[in-house]
């Protein structure tokens, strides 16, 4: 979902739009309070989120070896793996494995990797319907639009943008819209006829276990359980980072997933698929139910190249949008603004990285550094580090424009003369002190003109700090 | 004890009735306070732009600066302490001289606040103000060094001052140095909601640890006609009306 | 093995590449390389289990009953069936309920059990999806129960269908509370290898839920709206 060079247009935008503030601010006000009072009362929270950052630090660190074991260990379950080295290539694995079984319909539920590589795109292409059964996306599906929030999708859309949407899109009636129980039923009822019918289940995978060749499926809903028990064959879809060692570990990574994503102390299903349905020739030595056949897509789609670098630890993310609630500059602007399937602190650092600052440079730009990301993040990503490394490598790389890369050197050039110093504040005051009145300059011009936009600037003070000092100046 | 000052450029050049107020504080708890001559600034701007060659240039001059001296170095800014404490030395590090005078630099550098409480354990430095306050506790400050129990211990210990809660009081208030002109729409949005939760605790001073904050609310307040005014906690500690209780 | 050892060796160069820098500035450096992680230690486990299991499950929303016998327990399943107008089951096989005699006792009472076994044939599955959506109660038995969380721990298996706690709108899991740890890592240690005894094992903590729509939380989206536990009490 890559979007020419206008963050900056969309996210003034969206600051100017009050009405998805106050969207927003309901949103991220509930889930961060909900994270808040999660962890209040659970006193081994901070030891246990040092423990699950270790966890991560060690699977990235020896990624090939677990991914190795992961796959093998499907394998000997009677799982399928494939590698995808880029998006295309999940695609068209998928794709593929959708032709090859005369799959005519399928239902998904929510992957964000499936969203990063377009994959709805690439199977409609090919004849293969697709619905979203996730509530919130399924919404977005019905409304040609995108989700807005890693775990929250909708929460630009109020209730009557869905009623709307209901009654247009998908046949429902004045009753059927009537409150959010309602609708919630008549999702339900409508998409349970999607799983009956489809003939494949495409899911993504919060975790994939190595030792077990497991996957770890998290929803609140059930549409995650129904879409890998339900049609004959299921495919997940999972970045090659989502790894974790063992089954101890994935349950410490669930936990502090559920309290840092909703406050909850576990979603309501866990989900943890290890291999397809177990049959033998005898029936009462068979599992009842299950997809016949299991495929794991393992997608690098650029992650392989951050390992080893400065921007390894982003991939210790295990999506629980904590740091979007907590995040004053996602508060502002919300999801869509970012233009990218990662919104938010992570997404700054995760897009960029994926998909270079060429058409991604914006998004580190967009943060006061304030730190409440790193604060909130259950496995202690240190994002600002990242942001910074980032606006290095867009200074090296891209480079800034003209006035602030001249205006830089000027700073630095006197920052380390003081003569130099003292005489740029001496002409600073006096530049300034022309456009001051009473002490305030209410117009600075050209780029700086964004800060008098709403601010006043205050006019430099008559005498320094320092010549006042010197002078024997003393506040009694 | 002997302590350096490092005033830091905004303080400098916008706000010097700060410095003077941190200096006299520090002296009434009894330090003896030296300002540094030549000082100019950390390099934050340069090293949050991304400019990595300038800020090392600059932290190099700036650590060179103090390393002339071994007293502690106060600083009356969160982000200038963050800076000096743990970005400089990390910059410095290849530079066989400059690093270790920044890694010795950073060890005995503190912000404001933090020095009076933590290394001289005063709370009470014998400060008097009757007027209404509210609290903002500035980003790098409180996440880069927790830095938030220390000024408010010290605000409260202030006579007749009365302090009143901020709400949503640890998010940003959008300065973020250059981000605010270069995202102003952002930033101007995270400055009115910051702005809207102020005026509504009635109180007539906000108090801050970082001018740079202080510049941005104080620039948005006089914007909106608001007669709340900013001080930096320097300014409230130095204070000493005469107290009604004599 | 379908990944190849070319991409693998790939991946070590680029993690390689970064030995020997100096370790991510910032608050929490990286963890050394194959380093033997411990666990914080769990907290004792507490004496009584079932006291914030009952506090969790029903601020979920969950309805707790106690059966002393297994008589009780299928007094309770049929009252929850009869209730719902259920005459039927989606249900477990008798084995794994841990309810001796229940199948019986539940037809005594005119409801039937079915076990939910669906053909690998298209059409076939389709007509017999459509049949088992028409059950309105869930039944099965449960491998362990968390405390902390209010969680139910099922596995898949022979006589152990995943749609029995997913498809009907009422699901009933009948747990012996001898099976309750009071966290997720006490109960992981309790049972190491749980997770091979079936294609699924998923943890259950509370009705389906969503709150997609203005944060508003509604159960019952997918998965069953109104969930019980039958902590049965007998050896």
């Amino acid at each position: 979902m890559s979007q020419p060079v206008t963050f900056h247009r969309r996210a003034a935008a969206a600051a100017a739009d009050t009405t998805l503030q106050a969207k927003l601010q309901r949103a991220t006000t509930r889930l961060t309070s909900s994270r808040q009072a999660s962890f209040a009362v659970w006193p081994e929270g901070d030891a246990v989120r040092d423990h699950a950052r270790a966890i991560r630090a060690d699977v990235i660190a020896h990624l090939d070896r677990y991914l190795a074991q992961f796959a093998h260990a499907l394998e000997q379950r009677g799982g399928y793996v494939h590698w995808a080295a880029t998006g295309a290539d999940a695609v068209s694995i998928v794709t593929r494995i959708a032709t090859e079984h005369g799959v005519r319909r399928a239902v998904k539920s929510k992957s964000m990797v499936s969203e990063e590589i377009r994959l709805n795109d690439g199977l409609e292409a090919a004849g293969v319907t697709v619905v979203e059964t996730d509530l919130g996306e399924w919404v977005v599906q019905l409304a040609h639009d995108h989700p807005s929030h890693i775990i929250a999708p909708i929460i630009h859309k109020s209730r009557e943008d869905i009623a709307e949407l209901f009654k247009s899109a998908a046949g429902a009636s004045e009753d059927d819209v009537s409150d959010v129980a309602h609708m919630t039923a008549f999702a339900r009822t409508r998409l349970r006829t999607e799983f009956i019918d489809a003939d494949m289940g495409i899911s993504g995978a919060n975790f994939g276990v190595a030792e077990t060749g497991s996957i770890c499926l998290v929803t609140n809903e059930g549409n995650g359980r129904l879409t890998t028990t339900v049609p004959r064959i299921h495919v997940a879809l999972m970045g090659i980072e989502r790894i974790v060692p063992n089954i101890e570990d994935l349950g410490t990574m669930l936990r502090v997933l559920a309290r840092s994503a909703t406050g909850q102390p576990l979603s309501v299903y866990s989900n943890i698929l290890s291999g397809p349905r177990r049959t033998t020739d005898d029936e009462t030595l068979s599992e009842p139910d299950g997809p016949d056949e299991l495929h794991v897509v393992l997608v690098d789609n650029g992650r392989s190249e951050l390992l080893g670098g400065e921007l390894a630890e982003i991939l210790y993310c295990i999506r629980c949008g904590a740091c979007l609630n907590a995040c004053p500059v996602y508060q502002s602007i919300g999801g869509h603004a970012y233009g990218s399937v990662y919104p938010g602190p992570v997404g700054a650092v995760l897009t960029p990285a994926l998909q270079g600052l060429g058409v991604f440079g914006e998004l580190p730009q967009a943060s006061s550094l304030c730190g409440a990301c790193r604060e909130v993040c259950p496995v202690r990503i240190d994002i600002p580090r990242m942001l910074l490394a980032l606006r290095r490598r867009s200074v090296q790389e891209i480079g800034a424009p003209a006035w602030i890369r001249y205006g830089m050197r000027a700073y630095a050039a006197a920052a380390t003369r003081p003569a130099l110093f003292r005489f740029a504040v001496r002409a600073s005051r006096a530049a300034l002190g022309l456009l001051a009145r009473r002490g305030w300059v209410t117009r600075l011009p050209g780029p700086l003109s964004g800060w008098t936009s709403t601010r006043d600037f205050p006019a430099f003070a008559k005498r320094t700090f320092q010549d006042q000092w010197r002078s024997g100046a003393r506040q009694r | 004890m002997r302590v350096q000052l490092l005033a830091t450029c905004l303080v400098d050049t916008l706000f010097p009735q700060v410095g003077l107020a941190a200096a006299a504080v520090l002296e009434r708890v009894g330090c003896e306070v030296h300002v540094p001559e030549r000082q100019t600034c950390c390099g934050q701007p340069a090293f949050n732009g991304g400019f990595a060659d300038e800020a090392r240039n600059i932290a190099r001059y700036t650590v060179g600066l103090l390393s002339q001296d071994q007293a502690p170095v106060v600083v009356p800014s969160g982000s200038c302490t963050d800076m000096l404490v743990h970005h400089a030395p990390a910059l410095l590090a290849d530079d066989p001289v400059a690093g270790p005078q920044a890694r010795a630099v950073a060890a005995r550098t503190y912000e404001f606040s933090q020095f009076l409480v933590d290394v001289l354990k005063r709370t009470d430095c014998g400060a008097c103000l009757h007027d209404s306050a509210t609290f903002h506790p500035s980003c790098h400050g409180l996440r880069g060094l927790g830095i938030d129990h220390q000024p408010r211990a010290l605000l409260q210990s202030v006579d007749g001052l009365e302090l009143k809660p901020l709400a949503e009081a640890e998010t940003c208030c959008g300065f973020g140095g250059l981000f605010a002109v270069k995202m102003s729409e952002i930033s101007s949005t995270m400055l009115q909601r910051k702005l809207g939760h102020v005026e509504a605790t009635g109180a007539r001073l906000l108090i801050a640890g970082d001018v740079s904050c202080l510049a941005h609310m104080g620039g948005g307040l006089h914007r909106r006609g608001s007669r709340v005014e900013v001080r930096h906690v320097a300014e409230i500690l130095a204070a000493t009306e005469p107290s009604t209780k004599t | 093995m379908s990944i190849d050892e070319a991409i693998l060796r790939q991946l070590q160069a680029r993690i390689a590449r970064g030995a020997g820098t100096h370790a991510p500035h910032g608050h929490q450096a990286a963890a050394p390389t194959s380093v033997v992680i411990t666990p914080p230690r769990p907290r004792a486990a507490s004496a009584d289990p079932v006291s914030p299991f009952t506090t969790a499950w029903e601020s979920l929303g969950g309805v707790v009953h106690h059966a002393q016998s297994a008589a009780d327990a299928i007094s309770i399943v049929a009252a929850i069936c009869r209730s719902a107008g259920a005459e039927q089951t989606l249900s477990w096989r008798e084995p794994d309920l841990g309810v001796p005699g229940i199948v019986d006792g539940l037809r005594r009472l005119g409801i039937e059990s079915d076990y939910g076994w669906l053909p690998a044939d298209r059409s076939e599955r389709a007509a017999r999806l459509a049949e088992l959506e028409r059950i309105k109660v869930g039944v099965t038995g449960a491998s362990g129960a968390i405390g902390e969380s209010g969680t139910v721990v099922l596995v898949s298996g022979p006589g152990r269908p995943r749609l029995a706690s997913l498809l009907p709108p009422i699901h009933v899991t009948l747990l012996h509370v001898s099976r309750m740890h009071a966290s997720l890592p006490d109960f992981l240690a309790a049972e190491p290898t749980i997770a091979d005894g079936g294609s699924n094992l998923v943890l259950i903590t509370g009705p389906s839920r969503t709150a997609d729509i203005e944060m508003t939380l509604t159960r019952g989206v997918h998965g069953p709206g109104h969930v019980h536990a039958v902590l049965v009490h007998s050896a």
